[in-house]
């Protein structure tokens, strides 16, 4: 390589160096630095608290599918228990507890 | 270029080594270190720039979670930091978009970068336009730039950050350069 390709090639990475500095210039903020509120934020997060009412509906919001089908087993069960109860008081005991049986086979893991 | 000196790979290492102990002290040093340069790159990579300060927060939460994960072998503090960065505003812009576009979210709202009576015109304008131009770069071109100028990363970490070869990131910022370079100096 000749002395003038590395003269040219210095000249412009000087030049590029000039360019990278110009834009970081132009991107830097002297509130920047300031990463008080920012470390804050972050430790704040990393400490595990005790969760309050609130942060748990927080959570039903967050996570409606879990809850709903949690409240719809209990809704389930509720059905069973009255079907099971009023088909008892009519005397029907035996077809009433098979039904019974079969909705909790149909619900297990519940 | 800011006034701060670039933190060194052995404090950024042994940094490290103390989050992947579960110091919450070295999470802080860690922030210190890195996080203007994060938050800077966020600000300018994100559609929505006021979101640079929940992509950083963010950033520093996955550092912190997964600490154990860092392989110094493998590159530096920075290049790692950076390519959670990279990862999270590539995501964040995905779904504002797509939020953006089902009404969720309104467009956003012209934004002002400097604040202050104290800040000259000129300088705003020209943030503006750079920006804008940079919007138009092709993807790894305006993570190369961003890198570089916003994050203040050398060749090599920039290469790691973004997964690929040192002469590749060189010829990324060729490119975003030469394109920067003609499009501000035709709008001067």
């Amino acid at each position: 390589m000749s002395d003038h390709d590395n003269t040219t090639k210095a000249a412009h990475a000087k030049t590029d160096a000039e360019f990278d500095r110009e834009l970081a210039a132009l991107f830097a903020h002297p509130e920047d630095e300031d990463v008080a509120e920012l470390s804050r934020a972050v430790l704040s997060q990393t400490v595990t608290v005790n969760r309050t009412r609130t942060e748990i509906h927080g959570d039903v919001l967050s996570e409606p599918l879990p809850w709903a089908l949690g409240f719809g087993g209990l809704m389930a069960l509720g059905v069973a228990l009255g079907y099971v109860l009023s088909s008892t008081a009519l005397g029907d005991g035996f077809l009433a507890w098979f039904a019974f049986g079969d909705l909790l086979t149909l619900m297990g893991g519940f | 270029m800011t006034a701060h000196q670039p933190p060194t790979q052995a404090d950024a290492k042994a940094v490290m080594a103390a989050l992947a102990r579960g110091e919450r002290a070295a999470l802080a040093r860690l922030i210190a270190m890195y996080g203007p340069g994060i938050r800077r790159y966020a600000a300018q990579s994100l559609t929505v720039s006021s979101e640079a300060e929940d992509v950083a927060q963010e950033v520093f939460l996955r550092a912190w979670r997964h600490a154990e994960r860092y392989d110094p072998s493998k590159g530096a503090v920075s290049s790692w930091l950076y390519r959670i960065a990279v990862n999270l505003c590539i995501d964040h812009n995905r779904r504002g978009g797509f939020r953006r576009f089902v009404g969720i979210d309104s467009m956003p709202e012209p934004e002002d970068d400097m604040p202050g009576a104290e800040t000259e015109y000129g300088a705003r304008q020209r943030l503006a336009q750079t920006q804008a131009v940079i919007r138009t770069l092709p993807t790894r071109q305006k993570q190369a730039i961003l890198l570089k100028a916003a994050g203040e990363l050398s060749g090599a970490e920039i290469a790691m950050a973004l997964g690929t070869s040192e002469g590749a990131v060189e010829q990324l910022l060729v490119r975003a350069r030469a394109t920067l370079r003609a499009r501000l100096e035709l709008e001067e």
